[in-house]
């Protein structure tokens, strides 16, 4: 039997939605900067940044859910605008709003003004230079992995390649991905 | 932990772009905490081994302790910890952070019942990688937990006078998660 949404029991209990979603939202992305900070004083950064890239945007179980996501659009996943749509669609999911600023058959283009991280990852307690480093893994090698992921997903592996341009949480003033057909 | 209005809105601003509900974007979250703590597991799992990622998994859950108490006294808007049922009330909202049920079954000064009914990143795990009791994930959270009640303890500066029992456990079949605070 299908369990009772959380959610639904939490606000039928008297919880704000509103206050739930900013203290979850502030707990996952929490999560992920101590996962970091741990596999960091663990290991070398070799190895932890290998670990985290694979547990997270580059895990198996991230391509588990775009796959599901996929078999559930109405339209089919086949070439490099569709995935573009279809990054988009994945990226709701976070929540973050992605702007299709240009969809061609050679270039789709990808533009973020807001992510919940770094906002709701940090804490006042926090140092910089550590955020800086977990951004870098997280956000920049984070999302190349995890459009790796798409690709892998759509069975365009060997058509489609990624380019960053720009991340919120390294400093640009927006997210900027930039799908573009590969070099044959 | 008070995220600036500018953030918040700017979350609540991308969930209506977005198109979902605020429940449903914060049921979203706490399945992305439960994806990734398992793919963290058993990443570790993978590469070293089920002794060094219980290790791992317990040191990521201990980092956020410094943050439950912290964020606590400030919901409680108190300076300082010095009792049972103080240190009851900051675990109960550490774990509602996360979306836990967490009743009350006593408190008093010389003694705090928590009762844990529904994890969802347990419930997550269970339907989205069907994970089952007495595995080693679920074995690690079990141990987790207990920790996570021990190290809240440590961090109120109560260790001397607190003692803390976990005897029954969602992760290993019991139907709650039961923890006692207790004045030695």
């Amino acid at each position: 039997m299908a369990r009772k949404d959380v959610v639904a029991e939490l606000v039928n209990r008297g919880k704000d939605p509103k206050e739930m979603l900013v203290n979850f939202t502030g707990t996952f992305f929490r999560y992920l900067f101590l996962a970091w900070r741990v596999l960091e004083e663990e290991y070398d950064y070799g190895k932890a940044s290998e670990i985290y890239r694979k547990f997270s945007w580059g895990s198996p179980e991230k391509a588990q859910f775009f796959k599901l996501l996929v078999d559930g659009l109405d339209y089919e996943v086949n070439d490099i605008t569709t995935l573009g749509k279809a990054a988009a669609a994945d990226y709701d999911g976070f929540p973050i709003p992605l702007d299709i600023v240009e969809s061609t058959e050679e270039r789709v283009i990808l533009e973020a003004p807001f992510c919940a991280n770094p906002s709701f990852g940090g804490r006042p307690w926090d140092r910089d230079l550590d955020q800086y480093v977990y951004h870098h893994v997280d956000g920049w090698c984070g999302t190349v992995d995890l459009f790796k992921n798409y690709f892998k997903v759509a069975n365009l592996e060997n058509d489609l390649d990624f380019h960053m341009e720009g991340a919120l949480c390294t400093g640009y003033p927006k997210c900027r991905f930039v799908i573009t057909k590969k070099n044959k | 932990m008070k995220f600036s209005d500018k953030d918040v809105n700017a979350l609540f601003d991308a969930v209506k772009k977005v198109g979902t509900s605020v429940e449903a974007q914060a049921g979203t979250e706490l399945a992305a905490l439960g994806m990734y703590d398992h793919s963290f597991y058993y990443r570790i799992l993978e590469a070293d081994g089920e002794d060094k990622a219980n290790e791992m998994h317990k040191k990521v859950w201990l980092k956020h302790v410094k943050d439950y108490v912290i964020e606590g006294k400030d919901d409680l808007k108190i300076d300082k910890i010095e009792d049972v049922q103080t240190v009851g009330l900051i675990t109960k909202i550490a774990f509602e952070k996360r979306g836990c049920i967490f009743d009350i079954g006593e408190i008093n000064p010389d003694i705090f019942v928590g009762i844990i009914t529904r994890d969802p990143l347990k419930e997550f795990v269970e339907d989205a990688f069907q994970e089952e009791i007495r595995n080693p994930y679920m074995r690690s959270l079990a141990r987790v937990m207990n920790s996570v009640f021990e190290g809240i303890v440590e961090e109120c500066g109560l260790s001397a006078s607190i003692e803390v029992t976990q005897d029954q456990s969602l992760y290993l079949g019991d139907s709650v998660t039961k923890v006692v605070y207790q004045s030695k």
